[in-house]
Formats: structure tokens, sequence, C-alpha cells
């Protein structure tokens, strides 16, 4: 596989546009969406709105018509290989071998980039991304006896590990404490900010979402409902309309251009 | 970033030198088996002393003397149809679990070795091997080992409810449906083929029978390609276990990946098959003895199930020559893989409460 500078430079950044996809499953109607790279956007609803149909279709596993590009190349004219180095995808809860150690898993991340020139860089970036997320300890460990939410860090490091410039994850901070998802949610930010990479995640926690999304998918139904900035998003009439909820907005004590919404219906 | 850095973080964790890992002691204890496998199988025998044995062993391929024929026409090739039978149905069994994501899945359980054993039984009973020699036997069997196999991807694939993916729960399910139909087939056309009969059930019951050399070099080739497929969709394979959407993301071919492996093990289990019966056990048991010993170098499940398969069934075959009666193979690898799996599972489960 040759590195023309061109494909080092798509390695980094990428945008993603979805042109009429409709799903084979689960969303009711065709959607378009364009994401820039280094955007964070949050797909948030109750259970069973579609979010992870949402979330399969921009991957490609979830489309009959339309088209979705990748930096304007359109996903059936990429290999597979290729494609790996450019979207990375986590499922919501991925089977896994009970005799894997982490450091394997970790390692089956490396996989779209074993044949490539920048190999070593990748698994340079996957040695301090597993100290980042605490992963150093357990590498040696195996699936079977580590907890839900290390279960959980292994599977994220793993998407990680692709070191892609586009990353759908669906639902990342479940089955983590609010600590690790708090290491979590930063990390992703990181990327995003610092290594320009766009990433797609289904986010339950709407406190968390508010704070590090850049813009927000609302889904109910099966439709999508509201998209845009996260701070015109999240508003009580939105989130309301959304969840079928009452709830109320309110001002983060310190952090004035977000809100805060504690749970607890107010009428 | 300095030299020292870039050195220290370049791969994840060194393995320190002296510990070896356990993929490597299992795989050197398999190779001194091995060694004591081929002098027990040359020298142990209930007809000639060692001495004879030795003798017959350097005299070379002649018919100089009867020992000679012994040791070159029947031990020999025993021997090695043994080591290659078990290598190939475990590693098949391996690929097997891996695909489908599931610790039952085996070619014997999911009808591909029925698949196999019916198109063999139809070439035995419509005389095929009489009038196309005696490469119609495993060509019928791969054909029929094939179309059992195709056919549960395809009973797969229609079942799975979300878009491209396939169910492996319904891949089993669909295996162990057509496993029954096709062993219905298959002694409907037992018993409809009377004079055929005891030649047929001599060969279903499995036994490592004495091979041509002719017949040897088929199989040999034949396993040949089957290993060299296997291995090429070796790390796809490894991926599989963690669910196919995932191995789709890592940048797996997982639609190819599953045809040639399917392909392979229909090619390599249909042959053994044809020549050498329906063993069980092997290709289930061996890889489960190998898999949770490996941690931390799944990547080389394939290629010691190969290893610890062909030693398996070999041993198998050298008790079943020291038995004051002939054993079919199968039973003794029934009898004895069984009893020490149960009892592995009792004594694991006992130490997990």
């Amino acid at each position: 596989m040759s590195t023309s500078p061109n494909e080092c430079q798509s390695r980094l950044n990428a945008h993603l546009t979805i042109k009429e996809a409709q799903a084979i499953f689960g969303l009711s109607a065709p959607v378009s969406f364009h994401f820039d790279q280094a955007q964070f956007v949050g797909v948030v609803g109750s259970n069973g709105a579609g979010k992870s149909s949402l979330l399969r279709l921009f991957c490609g596993l979830n489309h009959t018509k339309g088209e979705i590009l990748i930096s304007d190349v359109s996903l059936k004219y990429l290999t597979h290989l290729d494609r790996a180095q450019r979207i990375a995808y986590l499922p919501q809860s991925p089977p896994l071998s009970p005799h894997w150690t982490v450091e394997e898993v970790l390692k089956q991340g490396l996989y779209p980039h074993l044949h490539s020139s920048h190999l070593e860089t990748v698994e340079r970036e996957l040695s301090e991304l597993s100290d980042r997320l605490h992963l150093t300890p357990l590498l040696k460990r195996e699936i079977a006896y580590i907890s839900g939410g290390e279960r959980q860090r292994t599977l994220i490091a793993r998407t990680l590990a692709q070191s892609t410039p586009i990353m759908i994850l669906d639902e990342p901070l479940s089955a983590l404490d609010w600590h690790t998802q708090e290491i979590i949610i930063r990390e992703l930010k990181y990327l995003c900010e610092q290594r320009q990479t766009l990433i797609i995640a289904s986010i339950h926690e709407l406190n968390l979402a508010s704070l590090y999304t850049d813009e927000l998918i609302m889904l109910r139904d099966g439709d999508v409902i509201n998209t845009g900035p996260t701070t015109q998003m999240m508003t009580e009439e939105h989130i309301n309309h959304t969840f079928m909820s009452q709830v109320r907005a309110l001002e983060h004590p310190t952090d004035h251009r977000y809100q805060q919404l504690p749970w607890g219906i107010q009428r | 970033m300095s030299l020292r850095e870039h050195t220290q973080h370049k791969r994840m964790k060194p393995i320190p030198i002296g510990e070896q890992s356990p993929h490597v002691k299992l795989k050197t204890y398999g190779l001194f088996a091995l060694g004591l496998y081929v002098s027990f199988g040359l020298f142990v025998s209930r007809e000639l002393t060692w001495f004879e044995c030795w003798d017959a062993l350097i005299g070379g391929p002649n018919h100089t003397h009867p020992n000679q024929v012994i040791m070159w026409w029947v031990k020999v090739p025993q021997l090695l149809t043994a080591l290659i039978a078990g290598g190939i149905l475990s590693m098949s069994g391996a690929a097997m679990q891996n695909l489908m994501r599931n610790d039952l899945a085996d070619p014997y359980l999911i009808g591909v070795a029925a698949g196999g054993g019916l198109g063999a039984a139809l070439s035995i009973t419509f005389g095929l091997i009489d009038s196309l020699g005696i490469g119609a036997l495993p060509f019928c069997s791969f054909l029929g080992a094939l179309s059992a196999s195709l056919w549960i991807d395809y009973l797969s694939r229609t079942q799975s409810t979300q878009s491209l993916m396939s169910n492996p729960a319904h891949l089993v399910l669909a295996g162990v449906a057509l496993n029954l139909f096709l062993s219905a087939l298959l002694t409907l056309t037992l018993s409809l083929s009377d004079d055929q009969l005891s030649n047929i059930w001599r060969w279903l019951i499995g036994h490592i029978h004495i091979l041509s050399w002719y017949e040897l070099t088929l199989l040999t080739v034949i396993s040949l390609i089957t290993i060299k497929l296997l291995h090429s969709q070796n790390r796809g394979l490894e991926l599989m276990c963690g669910g196919e959407e995932v191995a789709w993301s890592l940048g797996v071919n997982i639609w190819r990946v599953r045809r040639l492996t399917l392909i392979a093990v229909s090619l390599g289990v249909g042959t053994v098959v044809a020549f050498c019966g329906i063993i069980g056990f092997v290709g289930l048991l061996v890889p489960h003895f190998i898999r949770p010993r490996i941690s931390g170098a799944s990547d080389r499940l394939l290629s010691l199930s190969l290893l610890y398969g062909g030693l398996v069934l070999g041993g198998c075959h050298l008790l079943s020559i020291l038995m004051p009666i002939a054993l079919p193979i199968g039973v003794i690898t029934g009898v004895i893989g069984g009893s020490i799996f149960l009892m592995t599972m009792t004594y694991s489960t006992r130490m997990m409460s």
C-alpha cells in the first residue's frame, strides 16, 4: 500500500456527507447530512428512537438508496481496508471472546494499518492511548476476568486505536461510572480538537451531551426531528418534544454557554 | 521526539527474555509429542519386533521382504492418514467455531460432514468409483459437503433480520437441521442399497483405512490446499470472533472470509470423510482444548489445532492398533475424547465455584 501525501492527509481528516440515504431498518424517511472535520456530534433520543439505525446508516451498514461520501468519495468505491482507515464504528455491545487478552483486543484496532507505512505511528499512539484510558495495568488480563466498565473502555480503546478521521460510537458511555464517563468523553473531545477527528456518538447522558458536543441530532420514533448546534438544541422546548417529557433546563453555574438539566418533573 | 522515547514506545509491551509465552510452550510440547508419535507408530507393532521394524524401514519402499511391505504399504500410510485427517478435522472445527461464533460449531454438527457422507455414499451406490476411478469418491464427497455448507450460508443469510450481516445463531440452527436431514437421507441411501450395505457401513463408522500411496497423495494435496486457504483467512477468522460488524468495521472482507472458509472446510472435510469415514469429536474438542491455553496469541489457534488434532487422532490410531480387537477409530475418539473432555469440564466447573 502506498502512502502518497494525499493519503496521509485523508488519514488525518475527512468530512462525511450523507445524500438522501434510505435506511433498511429503523428510520422512516431518507436522511441527508453534512459533517465537517473536528466536530463532536451527539445523537439523542429515547430508547427505540432509531439512534443505532442512524449510526449504522452513517457508516454504510444500513442503507439501500442514496449515497454516503467520505471526503467526496463514495463508500462503495473504497476497498475494505481503505474504508477502515477512514471510518471506525463501535456497535452497542459487540461480543468478545472470553479468552482474548485486553492487549490483543486493543491490537485488533491496528488491523487496517498492518501493511501500511504508518504502522509504527499508530502503534505508538495506541500505547499512549492505553495509558490515558488507564488500560495499561490490564493489558495481560483476559476478557473473562475484567469488569463491565473495563470491557467498555477496552472496546472504546480498540475503536480509537484505528485512529480514523471519522469515528462513529454507539453509546460509548454506557456501563461506565461518572468519573470514567468524564475520562472517555474528554478523550473524545481531545481527539476532536487536537486531531480534527469527526466524532458522532449516541449519548444518553444529556448533561454530558450539552457540555461537550458541538452539534446535536434529535430523534423520535424513527424520525430526525431536530438538528443544530448544541447551544440552540438544549432548550426545554426541544428536549421535551424529543423525549415527550417535562424537564426544566437550568443554567450551568460556572459555564454560561451550556445548560444543566436536573431530571425532576417540573410543572 | 527523542530516539529513546521512540524506541520505548515501539512495541506496546515487550515480552521479557527467558519467559516463554504459553503458545510457544504448547508448540514445543506438540512437536515433541509428534516425534514420539512417529517413533512409536513406526516401531510399535503386534506382528514385528523393533529390529524387524528398523530393518524394514531402512530397507526402503520395495517388495523384497514381507516386513517391508507391512512397513511401507500399511504402517507409514496409516500413520500419515491419521495425522492429516485429525489435523484437518480440528483445524476446520476451529475455523467453523470462529466463523459462527459458536462453541458448538463443528463440521460434523452442522451437516458439512453429513453432506460429504451422502455424496460419497451416493457415489458408492451408483458405482461411480468403478467407472470413474478412485478420484470420484473425494470429488462427490466434496460436492456434497460444499452444497451443504453453501446451503447453510444461504439459510443464515436469508434468515438474518438486520441488513447484510448473518446471524450466527441462525447459522447453527440451520446447520443442525441440515445435519439431521442429510443424515436421514444417508440412512435412506444405506437401506436402499442392500448389496453395498457392508461397504458403506464399514466406511461410515470412521476408520483409518490402509490407503494406497496414490490415494494418500490425493489426500495430502487436498489437505495442503485446505490448510493454505484457512491459513490465509487466519486474521479475518480471528476478528470474526468479535462480531461481524466489528470485523467489517476493522476492514475485514467478511463475505470473502466466510466464502473461502466454507469452501476450504468443505474441501478438507469432504476429502477426509471420503477416505476415513465419519470420525466425530476431534473437530469439536481439540480447539476447545487449545483456546484457553493460548491467551494473548489467538492467531495461533488454527495452526495449533492442526498440530494437536493430528496428534490426538494419531494417538487414538496407535491405541486402536494395540487393542486386541479391531475397534473403529471413531469409537475410540468418542469414548476417550468425550470422557477426558467431560472430566476437564467437571474439574474446571468445580474450580470456578
